[in-house]
């Protein structure tokens, strides 16, 4: 008897606490958020004020200049550090830059560069990276013809077709 | 145009500052040039320029007059070196003496440049800030530019989950 009153009891208790937590849950990790955009904000605000000269308040054009001579591990590495390089980091012109230096017939392309988007262009590029060194640790020791075939499967396996 | 060159112009920074300078060295911006060509009598006004102040138009001045009677950049191979653009970070022995200062002077410089428009000069400072990048890890980074990581726990976990297996490429 009293284990069914006890049961009863949880059941009109239980969803009220889950709703109240998921509520409280989601006013905290809002507050947090708040907080944190402002603080960012405010720290903007107060390098801008302390007159002196640093990497983040530089023009976002000159920001770009510099982020286009560095290697694309550095931009993926330098996209970790805070919000506003990471922004930066993502411009159409610095991936441009980098897909250029990379041989063409690497990146299988379906429409003219310039057709790309920035977030396109960074996706071809970083695939192409990605299957390199995924492929580097299956393909070790197999014959160039197999390293070549496996390499652009790895790439896009829609190529797969053009390569059979 | 064809001005002799020993030709003194003054400038004057936004601290007061006044330099008094050989036109050929001052040309070395294409900013200044453009304004002296579209001068055409003698002036004894100083130019002002209201962007830049004193000590960083000293060091300015001192890559200018290095490097007098360099060709300028045209627009023409500025066009084509971007085409076939190769990253090189190269800078030359007197221009990485010349770039070693402080950050903020470095900044400073690199301002001022992009302002006065001199090309070489900003490429100068441009590579020196992304040599500084190069080949560090992101906490590295934060400590050399004083970055504060704004991110919340989870888009940095994000953001790491994304790059790593970038790492030891």
């Amino acid at each position: 008897m009293s284990r069914i009153v006890a049961g009863a009891l949880l059941l009109a208790v239980e969803p009220a606490s889950i709703l109240t937590r998921a509520v409280l849950t989601l006013v905290y990790s809002r507050m947090r958020r708040v907080a944190i955009i402002s603080s960012r904000k405010t720290r903007y605000i107060v390098r801008q004020l302390r007159g002196k000269r640093d990497l983040l308040l530089l023009p976002d054009e000159l920001l770009t200049e510099v982020l286009k001579l560095l290697e694309w591990q550095d931009i993926l590495r330098l996209r970790s550090t805070c919000l506003h390089l990471n922004t930066v980091s993502k411009s159409r012109s610095i991936w441009q830059t980098i897909v250029k230096s990379e041989p063409p017939e690497h990146l299988w392309l379906e429409c003219p560069l310039e057709n790309y988007g920035s977030g396109q262009l960074e996706y071809l590029f970083i695939r192409r990276k990605r299957a390199e060194a995924g492929y580097k640790m299956v393909a070790e020791g197999a014959t160039p013809h197999i390293q070549r075939w496996a390499l652009a499967v790895a790439c896009d396996p829609r190529q797969i077709y053009r390569l059979l | 145009m064809a001005a002799p060159a020993t030709q003194q112009i003054k400038i004057r920074c936004n601290d007061e500052k006044e330099f008094t300078v050989d036109r050929d060295v001052l040309e070395r911006s294409v900013l200044i040039k453009n304004m002296l060509e579209d001068v055409t009598e003698q002036q004894d006004a100083p130019i002002p320029l209201p962007n830049v102040s004193g000590p960083v138009m000293a060091k300015v001045l001192e890559y200018c007059t290095h490097h007098r009677g360099e060709p300028l950049p045209s627009a023409d191979t500025e066009q084509s070196q971007d085409e076939t653009r190769k990253r090189t970070t190269d800078i030359s022995e007197w221009d990485q003496k010349f770039i070693t200062v402080d950050q903020e002077m470095l900044f400073e410089i690199i301002l001022a440049a992009n302002y006065l428009d001199i090309k070489s000069l900003l490429d100068v400072g441009c590579k020196t800030v992304a040599n500084m990048i190069k080949g560090k890890t992101p906490e590295e980074i934060r400590k050399l530019f004083n970055i504060v990581n704004d991110f919340t726990p989870e888009e940095e976990a994000q953001i790491k989950k994304e790059n790593e297996w970038a790492e030891d490429r």
